[in-house]
C-alpha cells in the first residue's frame, strides 16, 4: 500500500516551519533531565501538568507504556496490613459520581465497592487454563467471600459449593457472547510496521550505532580519541564522518545498514540541512505531512533519554559541564531517520518486499474474533466479579439482555487502571489523615505565638527546608531547648552565579525557576595569593598525570606496560576503599592537604554601584548594600525573625558527598539547582554581618543587634559532617558561643546519624550515636556502597508555618519544614514568595520520587548495578542503551509514593491568593499535583483543598502517643513511623 | 598453602552459590545477612591473599601451584587442573 506524499504542494520554507513546529511539539514529551552532574528534580510528567493528576498519569501511562499507580496487588497488601482502611476506600468511592446500573438494586458505587475489596483476581489469556486447573477456580467459590455474600449466591439452594460454582460459571458462559476484538492500531512508525511484517526489530539494528555516535559526539572528556566534530552540529559531523575515506574500517556497515555511507554521501552533495534531510527522508518513507507529528513523536520516544539530552543541551548549552557542543534535536532526528531509511530498505530487500513508491511498512488493520483463551479469561473474570457481587446463577440467567449488557459494561469500565486509581486515592487519604490528625491534636495543645524570653535564645540555626534536615533540627531542640532552629530554602535568598576557588566557570546556585543576576567569585585573600598559584600549578600537574595515565591505559603499548608495571598498585586503594573506607578517606584528605594546601578565601560580594555597570557575562558582579539588605530581609522577615536575635546565628547550607555514585548530585540541595548550598550560606552570613546592611535592615524594621554574628556552614547529609566558613572572622568575644554551637551540633549530628541508621538494613552494632556517626561516615566513603544515604526517599509532606506547630513532634524526616510567620505577613507577599520558590522545588522532588517509584524501569533508571557512566553526561545500562533518566531503585526503594501534602499556616483565601500568583504553583494546586491544607493562624482550624474548594478537616481528637526521646520511638524499626510527641517538649 | 589457595578460590564461589541456592528455594535473605556474608567473605579472602603473598615473598617464590586433579588423562598424557 502506498500513500500520496503531498510535500510538493507547499513551499520549502512553509514545510520547514511546519516540521520545526512538529518537532518542537514532540520535544515536550521528552525527559527534561540534563547532564547527570547537575541533577535537578522535576515533575517527570511535566508535559502533562496542564491536566488533572489522575487523568495525566493514565494518559501518560498509555502514551509511554508505563504504570500510573502501584500494582493492584500492592494496594491489596496495604489494605491487609492496615495502611489503607476500608473506610478510606468507601470515602473515596462516596466522593465519585454515582448512577444506577439496575434501578433500585445495583448502583455503580455498590458495584465498585464490591469489586475493589477483596479484589478481582487477575486472569490472563496466557495462563487461564493453567489457573483453572491448578487453582480450582471453577470447582469452588472464592474463599474470601463474606457469609452473607455466599448465602446470596446460594439463593436458598442446598446445593454443594462445587455445584453452585459450576452453575454460576455456566450462566456466565451462556450469557457472555464471544467478542470481536477491537481493531489493532495501525503501526505508527516504520519500526513497528516492519516488526509486525517481518519480525525484524529495526530499533535493534539502528540503536547501537546511533547511541555510539551520540555518545561520542556529546562526550565531555571520557573518550581518549575525540570525534572530529563539525561546527555545524551532530548531523553534519556524522555526514562528514561517513564522507571520509576508509570509514568502512572504523564503522563497518552491518548487514541491515548496507548503503549508509552512500546515503550520507548523497545527502552531502546538495549539502542538505538537517531539516531538509528529514523532509526528504519522511517523503521517501511514504510518510505524509498529516502523519509527521505521530511518526516523529514515536521516533523520538523510541530513544527518549538521548533525544531528551540533545534537546536539553539545545535549550541550555551551559548545562554541558565542559564542552558545549552544538546540539539540536533536529540533528539527532536527521541522523536517526537516515539510519531508519537505510535499515528499512535493507529489511525490505532481505524479506523480499518490492515497491518503488516508498518503503512499505504499513499493514491494514483488521477485525478479529477473540481467541478461545481470551474469551475464557473474560468469562472467568465475569464469574469472579459476580461472586463478589453476590449474584446467583439464577439471577444471571434471569437478567434481561440490556441489564446484562449494563452489568458487563460497568465491570469492564472498572478496569485495572480505574481500580488502582481508587485504591491510590484511598492510600493517600489514609496518609493525609495520619498526618493531619496528630498535627491538629498537637495544634490544639499549644500556643503558637513566639514566646518572649528575658535571656533570649542561646543560638539560632538556619537549615534548608529539606526534609532530611528535620531530624537534626529535632535532635538539636531535644538536646538543647535554648536553641532555635529555622528552615529556609537552601539558597537563602541569594541567587548567584558562583565560581569557587578551583572552578573553571561559574554555576547557578538557586532554584531552576530563578535566573541569577549576580556573579560571585571566590578568591584567595591577598596574603595567600602565592599559595594559590602553587596550588594551581600542582593541580595542573596532577590533572596532567591522571589524564596521561587514563589515556595511556587505553593504548596498546602504554596500556600493556602500565598494566604489567603498575596494575598491582591499584589493588591497594581498592582494598582500602572497601575494607577501611573511612580511614583511607582520611588518608586521602591528609595527602591532599599536604600536596594541595587550601588558601584562605574571600568572596567578591561587594559592589558600590546600584546600576548594572559592572557586568561580567551579563551578570552583575557582587551585590550593592541595598541588594544585600533585600536578600537578608527576604529570609529573615518571612520566618518572623525580626527581633530577639541570639549572639550567634548559624546558616547551614547542605550537600552530599559519596564515592562512586553517578547520581551524587541528586542528593545535593534542590533549592541550589542540584548543587551544594554552602556558598550561599557563607554569602548570606557575610551580607548579614555587614554594618551598612544592618543599618538598611533597621530602616526596614529588622533590628539586628551589634553583638549578633552570623556564621555560614555546610552540612553533609551523607557523612553528617558540618563545616564552617570564615570561623577565623568570629571575634574573640564570641568564642564561647562558637564552642557552644560546636558542642550542640556535634551531639545533634551524631543523634541524626543514629536516626538515619535505622533505615539501613546493613547497619549493625550502631546502638550509640557515636558508632552511628562512624557508620554513616564510612558509607559516604565506601566504594561499593549503593545507598550512601536515603536522599529524599522519605519525603511526603511540606509544612509552611511557625516551628511551634511542629516543635517537639517526631516527623520521621518526612516533612519539608519552611519557616513562616503569618503574623508578620499581613499582605501575604512573603507567603507568595515562599510558595513561588519552594513550592515547585518540593513538588518537583516529590513527583520525581513518585514516578521513579511507581514505574522504576520506565520513569526511573532501574537498578544501579548495570549503570555505566557515558560521556560524563548520564548513565546507560551496560555498554549500550538509552540514557537512563530518573532515579535508580536504590534511591527510591523505601519511598511511599504519595503526592506532596502541602500544609500552610494561613487562611484558605490567603493561601490561594498567594499560591495563584505563580502560574506554576497555581497549576500544581488546581490540577491536584500537590495536596493543600491550611491551618488558620488564629483559630487553628484545618481546611483541606478538594474539588476546587477548601473543606473543613474535622476529626475526633485523640491523645498523641508520647515518648521520652526520639530514639525510644525509632530504634529497631525499619518502616515509616507515625507522628508522636517527644516528651519534655522544650519551650522558650 | 594449598589449603589457603583453595579457600581463596572457593570462598567467593561458595558464598555466591549459597546465596543463589537460598534465593532459588525461596528464602528471603535480609540485606543485613547478605552484607555480613559478602563482607566476611571479601575480608577473609583478602586476608588469605595477603598471607599467601607474604609466604611467597618470604620463600622467594614467584608461583604457587595447586593441583586439584586432571581434566583428562590418556596413558601417560594428562591435562592437569
Amino acid at each position: 500500500m502506498s500513500r500520496a506524499v503531498n510535500t510538493q504542494s507547499e513551499s520549502p520554507n512553509a514545510l520547514r516551519e511546519q516540521l520545526e513546529k512538529v518537532i518542537g511539539h514532540a520535544a515536550h514529551l521528552l525527559p527534561t533531565q540534563g547532564p547527570i552532574g547537575v541533577f535537578i528534580h522535576h515533575n517527570t510528567l511535566h508535559a502533562f501538568q496542564h491536566l488533572p493528576f489522575e487523568e495525566a498519569v493514565i494518559e501518560a501511562a498509555r502514551k509511554f507504556g508505563a504504570e500510573p499507580f502501584l500494582p493492584e496487588a500492592r494496594y491489596q497488601y496495604e489494605v491487609r496490613r492496615g495502611r489503607i482502611r476500608i473506610a478510606d476506600i468507601e470515602a473515596v468511592l462516596n466522593g465519585e459520581a454515582d448512577e444506577p446500573i439496575w434501578p433500585r438494586t445495583l448502583s455503580r458505587r455498590e458495584l465498585r465497592r464490591a469489586l475493589i475489596w477483596p479484589g478481582l483476581r487477575p486472569f490472563s489469556p496466557d495462563n487461564i487454563e493453567w489457573q483453572i486447573e491448578e487453582e480450582g477456580v471453577l470447582e469452588r467459590l472464592r474463599d474470601d467471600l463474606a457469609p452473607t455474600v455466599t448465602e446470596a449466591i446460594r439463593g436458598g439452594s442446598a446445593e454443594e459449593e462445587s455445584q453452585l460454582a459450576h452453575n454460576l460459571f455456566s450462566a456466565c458462559c451462556r450469557r457472555l457472547a464471544k467478542k470481536v476484538k477491537p481493531q489493532s492500531l495501525p503501526p505508527v512508525r516504520p519500526a513497528e510496521g516492519l516488526k509486525r511484517l517481518t519480525g525484524i526489530d529495526l530499533d535493534q539494528i539502528i540503536h547501537p550505532l546511533l547511541i555510539r555516535l551520540a555518545a561520542v559526539y556529546l562526550d565531555q572528556g571520557q573518550s581518549y580519541w575525540p570525534m572530529p566534530r563539525s561546527a555545524e552540529g551532530f548531523y553534519d559531523t556524522v555526514r562528514s564522518l561517513y564522507g571520509r575515506d576508509g570509514i568502512h574500517r572504523l564503522l563497518p556497515e552491518e548487514r541491515y545498514l548496507r548503503g549508509l555511507t552512500a546515503e550520507f554521501r548523497s545527502q552531502s552533495l546538495p549539502r542538505l540541512t538537517s531539516i531538509d534531510a528529514i523532509i526528504s527522508i519522511l517523503s521517501r518513507l511514504g510518510i505524509t505531512e498529516s502523519e509527521w507529528e505521530s511518526v516523529i513523536e514515536a521516533e523520538l520516544l523510541a530513544l527518549p533519554g538521548w533525544a531528551g539530552l540533545f534537546h536539553q543541551l539545545e535549550l541550555d548549552p551551559g548545562l554541558a559541564p565542559h564542552a558545549p557542543w552544538q546540539s539540536t534535536l533536529v540533528d539527532f532526528l536527521a541522523v536517526r531517520l537516515t539510519l531508519t531509511l537505510i535499515a528499512c530498505d535493507n529489511i525490505r530487500q532481505v524479506s523480499g518486499q518490492n515497491g518503488s513508491a516508498g518503503i512499505e511498512w504499513r499493514q491494514p488493520a483488521k477485525e478479529e474474533q477473540a481467541t478461545n483463551a481470551e474469551h475464557l479469561a473474560r468469562v472467568v473474570r465475569l464469574y469472579d466479579a459476580v461472586q463478589l457481587l453476590g449474584l446467583s446463577a439464577g439471577q444471571i440467567n434471569s437478567l434481561s439482555e440490556s441489564e446484562f449488557q449494563r452489568l458487563t459494561t460497568e465491570i469492564d469500565l472498572f478496569d485495572d487502571f480505574e481500580r488502582r486509581r481508587i485504591l491510590h486515592l484511598a492510600y493517600e487519604r489514609r496518609h493525609e489523615f495520619d498526618i493531619l490528625a496528630p498535627l491538629k491534636t498537637f495544634r490544639e495543645s499549644i500556643n503558637p505565638d513566639r514566646e518572649q524570653s528575658e535571656i533570649g535564645p542561646k543560638a539560632q540555626i538556619f537549615f534548608c527546608i529539606d526534609e532530611r534536615e528535620e531530624s537534626i533540627r529535632r535532635a538539636i531542640e531535644e538536646q538543647e531547648p535554648g536553641v532555635e532552629t529555622f528552615g529556609a530554602a537552601g539558597f537563602f535568598g541569594v541567587a548567584v552565579n558562583y565560581r569557587g576557588l578551583d572552578d573553571p566557570e561559574g554555576v547557578s546556585l538557586c532554584p531552576v525557576v530563578i535566573k541569577p543576576q549576580h556573579a560571585v567569585i571566590e578568591l584567595p585573600v591577598r596574603s595567600d595569593e602565592r599559595m594559590q598559584e602553587k596550588r594551581q600549578q600542582r593541580r595542573r600537574l596532577l590533572a596532567s598525570l591522571l589524564q596521561t595515565s587514563f589515556i595511556g591505559s587505553r593504548t596498546l603499548f602504554r596500556g600493556w606496560v602500565g598494566t604489567i608495571g603498575f596494575g598491582l598498585l591499584s589493588l591497594f586503594p581498592l582494598l582500602g576503599r572497601t575494607l577501611a573506607p573511612r580511614q583511607i578517606g582520611r588518608l586521602y584528605r591528609w595527602l591532599e592537604d599536604r600536596f594541595l594546601p587550601t588558601p584562605s578565601t574571600e568572596l567578591t560580594i561587594m559592589r558600590a554601584e546600584e546600576s548594572g555597570e559592572e557586568l561580567t557575562d551579563q551578570l552583575l558582579t557582587g551585590f550593592s548594600i541595598n541588594e544585600k539588605a533585600d536578600r537578608v530581609a527576604a529570609v529573615l522577615r518571612p520566618v518572623g525573625l525580626i527581633r530577639d536575635f541570639s549572639r550567634l546565628v548559624v546558616i547551614l547550607g547542605h550537600g552530599s558527598t559519596c564515592l562512586n555514585n553517578p547520581h551524587e548530585s541528586a542528593y545535593h540541595c534542590g533549592a541550589c539547582g542540584g548543587r551544594r548550598g554552602g556558598p550561599n550560606a557563607r554569602l548570606f552570613a557575610a551580607m548579614a554581618n555587614n554594618p551598612l546592611v544592618r543599618t538598611r535592615l533597621a530602616e526596614m524594621g529588622i533590628h539586628i543587634p551589634d553583638e549578633t554574628r552570623f556564621l555560614g556552614g555546610d552540612h553533609d547529609t551523607a557523612s553528617d559532617n558540618i563545616t564552617f566558613f570564615d570561623e577565623d572572622a568570629i571575634p574573640t568575644s564570641h568564642l564561647d558561643d562558637l564552642r557552644f554551637v560546636h558542642r550542640v551540633l556535634d551531639a545533634a549530628r551524631a543523634a541524626n546519624a543514629l536516626e538515619r541508621s535505622r533505615r539501613f538494613e546493613s547497619a549493625w552494632a550502631n546502638k550509640t550515636p557515636e558508632s552511628a556517626l562512624l557508620h554513616v561516615q564510612e558509607r559516604a566513603e565506601h566504594l561499593a556502597e549503593p545507598r550512601p544515604e536515603c536522599g529524599h526517599a522519605t519525603n511526603a509532606v511540606a509544612i509552611v508555618g511557625r516551628r511551634a506547630l511542629t516543635r517537639g513532634l517526631f516527623l520521621d524526616r518526612r516533612s519539608f519544614l519552611i519557616s513562616y510567620d503569618p503574623t508578620t505577613d499581613e499582605d501575604g507577599r512573603s507567603l507568595a514568595a515562599l510558595l513561588g520558590a519552594a513550592g515547585p522545588v518540593c513538588a518537583g522532588i516529590n513527583l520525581e520520587y513518585y514516578f521513579s517509584y511507581v514505574d522504576n524501569e520506565r520513569y526511573g533508571s532501574g537498578t544501579k548495578l548495570p549503570h555505566n557512566v557515558t560521556s560524563l553526561l548520564g548513565v546507560m545500562n551496560g555498554q549500550s542503551s538509552d540514557l537512563r533518566t530518573g532515579l535508580p531503585w536504590q534511591m527510591v526503594e523505601i519511598h511511599e509514593p504519595v503526592r506532596l501534602l502541602l500544609i500552610v499556616e494561613n487562611t484558605p483565601d490567603k493561601v490561594l491568593k498567594a499560591g495563584f500568583q505563580s502560574p506554576l504553583v497555581r497549576e500544581l494546586i488546581e490540577n491536584r499535583w500537590i495536596r493543600v491544607v491550611t491551618i488558620d493562624p488564629d483559630s487553628g482550624a484545618f481546611h483541606v483543598y478538594r474539588n476546587g474548594q477548601f473543606e473543613p478537616f474535622t476529626t475526633r481528637l485523640e491523645a498523641l502517643t508520647t515518648v521520652t526521646s526520639s530514639p525510644e520511638w525509632f530504634l529497631g524499626k525499619l518502616d515509616h513511623l507515625p507522628i508522636v510527641r517527644v516528651a519534655g517538649r522544650p519551650g522558650r | 598453602m594449598e589449603l589457603i589457595i583453595g579457600m581463596i578460590l572457593l570462598l567467593p564461589a561458595l558464598t555466591t552459590a549459597g546465596l543463589g541456592l537460598g534465593w532459588l528455594v525461596g528464602l528471603r535473605i535480609s540485606e543485613r545477612t547478605i552484607a555480613r556474608l559478602t563482607g566476611g567473605c571479601y575480608s577473609l579472602t583478602t586476608g588469605l591473599v595477603i598471607v599467601l603473598g607474604g609466604w611467597m615473598a618470604s620463600n622467594r617464590l614467584d608461583t604457587v601451584r595447586l593441583l586439584i586433579g586432571s581434566w583428562f588423562e590418556v596413558h601417560t598424557y594428562r591435562f592437569p587442573l
